[in-house]
């Protein structure tokens, strides 16, 4: 009897240090390495925008005439400085407009997104449940998929009418359509063998679905919910063109319409810049809760 | 001596027939077999011999195509707590930490409270991890994941317990210590144990009773009881007799099967 406990007491011992070894200098070691590259890649990050913003700067004093339809750098400025801060008082459409057009353009935008894939997550978590409903869904999922969403706009505005109604229709169905497949695709990857651990632990089948499968999808799903932002962001400012009076889309449209291309580029600079602080959002708080799936987290960074 | 607890399995055959194809297996051909209580038996046999599928009826994830799986005379339906399962793969949660894999079982059963953790604890201990608590699997190596996957299934305390090459995938000197540890911690209480192999060291470290199957199609060879006093040491002239005598049985089975195949 000693003999085994003394024997197994070793062969423990060998390998938790080998273990523990592991643990104790190569993560630190990787941290450090991690650091590092973190604040040389802020650099870059910042070096190509720079460098373009520097040149159109450039572009504002050395042009020919064939290019004087575009904004110049500084009239793009002071266009949203207006646009943000009133200076003209009010003497353009869009002045002192911005921050109803921020707030108008999120609220469809995350709106959209919310409702958009929490329906898709629940008829995709339907899809365990009962998988028949697969057969039901699937088709006409597959067949809306391929038809330009946007061509849905004029049967939207006819539908709801003018106002928040063809937007927020537009948005939630373009994420549905992407967000579904994706939480399809991450349900069917969960490892047989893991459901089965979870059954033969005492978990009843409705628990295999909450406690196991739902948080081994959450990343992949949380990708699908990025892909989806990004495409709201798109499908929201083609609806806000036609459909709204306030927004950035609308801000956008109606600047074209007088001719005001300093206004559209700033139309645009700001639905990128809040299209990018979505995706970063959501990859922020995907990083926090994924841990265990850093390799999946990092691949979309 | 009177029995509490058997496992039986009555005439079972299991048929594979993939989808839309008209190419069956038949992984198990007919195989009668009874675990008595307190027994360690370990199936053992080349892969295809339809060792891993009478684990997988026992445990419930599969039905039989013909005949019963009994356990105390009742017919095995599905998976429960009462068959712990230790799998080739650790399959853990890789979203949990060691200690919350651990405190799966009782937590999907409606227990969480503080002598539920406490016991946890101590069946990390059992297997060596005390110190490993908030680790999650994937800074563990693949040894430690599979004490937690042992640790996890102890908790639930299952008279019977499956193990399906669990220590396959590991390297021979911590497969050997992981040998020792599975002895030590499956024997706090009588269990009935089903433990998948294709290595005769293995069977012969771990058995009370050896079944040996052999393949196409899956059915038992013979049965050897290996009566080697505990604990058994390796390197003794009974244990490598009785390795001797298995690899024997094992070699004529094989040869036979290889003149038998078209």
């Amino acid at each position: 009897m000693t003999d085994l406990s003394i024997r197994r007491e070793h062969a423990g011992e060998g390998s938790d240090v080998a273990d523990s070894g592991i643990s104790a200098t190569s993560v630190p070691e990787a941290n450090t390495d991690e650091s590092t590259n973190a604040s040389q890649g802020r650099l870059y990050y910042f070096l190509v925008p720079a460098a373009l913003l520097l040149a159109w700067g450039v572009t504002d004093v050395v042009r020919t005439s064939e290019f004087s339809f575009f904004p110049t750098l500084r009239g793009v400025t002071i266009c949203i400085i207006d646009w943000i801060f009133n200076v003209s008082g009010g003497k353009f459409f869009y002045s002192g407009m911005w921050l109803t057009d921020l707030l108008h353009s999120l609220a469809r935008v995350f709106g959209g997104l919310v409702l958009g894939s929490g329906l898709a997550i629940l008829l995709g978590l339907g899809v365990l449940w009962l998988p028949a409903s697969e057969k039901l869904i699937d088709p006409i999922v597959q067949l809306l998929r391929p038809i330009p969403k946007t061509a849905f706009l004029p049967f939207a505005i006819l539908l709801f009418g003018l106002g928040n109604g063809p937007a927020l229709f537009m948005t939630v169905y373009g994420v549905f359509l992407i967000v579904y497949v994706q939480v399809i695709m991450s349900i069917k990857l969960v490892p047989a063998d893991l459901r089965r651990a979870s059954r033969m632990l005492g978990a009843s089948q409705r628990q295999v679905l909450t406690s196991v499968v739902l948080p081994y999808a959450l990343p992949g799903i949380c990708s699908g919910i990025r892909i989806g932002a990004s495409y709201a962001w798109l499908i929201l400012i083609l609806a806000e063109m036609l459909a709204v009076r306030e927004g950035f889309g609308y801000t956008l449209w109606n600047a074209y319409e007088f001719m005001r291309m300093d206004v559209v580029v700033a139309a645009m600079i700001m639905i990128g810049i809040f299209g990018f602080l979505t995706d970063k959002l959501i990859l922020v708080v995907m990083k926090r809760q994924f841990v265990w799936a850093e390799e999946i987290a990092q691949a979309n960074v | 001596m009177k029995i509490h607890m058997t496992v039986t399995f009555e005439q079972v055959s299991k048929v594979y027939s993939p989808h839309g194809s008209s190419v069956r297996t038949i992984a198990l051909d007919n195989v009668s077999l009874t675990l008595e209580e307190g027994q360690l038996v370990v199936l053992l046999g080349p892969s295809g011999c339809g060792k891993t599928t009478l684990l997988k009826l026992l445990g419930g994830f599969e039905r039989p195509t013909a005949g019963r799986v009994l356990v105390n005379g009742e017919l095995v339906r599905q998976p429960g707590p009462d068959r712990g399962t230790i799998f080739q793969a650790p399959t853990l949660f890789p979203w949990l930490s060691t200690l919350d894999n651990v405190l799966y079982g009782p937590r999907v059963r409606g227990m969480q409270d503080k002598a539920t953790i406490e016991r946890a604890q101590e069946v990390l201990r059992t297997v060596g991890l005390a110190d490993f608590q908030n680790h999650l699997p994937h800074n563990l190596s693949g040894g430690m994941q599979q004490r937690v996957a042992i640790a996890r299934v102890l908790i639930n305390d299952p008279a019977i317990i499956l193990a399906d090459e669990p220590f396959a995938a590991l390297d021979e000197y911590t497969r050997r210590a992981m040998q020792e540890l599975f002895l030590h911690a499956v024997s706090d209480r009588l269990r009935t144990l089903l433990f998948v192999t294709h290595s005769i060291e293995e069977a012969v470290f771990l058995a009370d009773r050896i079944v040996i199957m052999t393949p196409r199609p899956g059915k038992i060879s013979r049965c050897i009881d290996v009566k080697i006093s505990r604990p058994r040491a390796r390197s003794h002239r009974e244990f490598l007799d009785a390795m001797g005598e298995i690899f024997e049985i094992v070699s004529q089975d094989f040869s036979a099967a290889v003149a038998e195949a078209p």
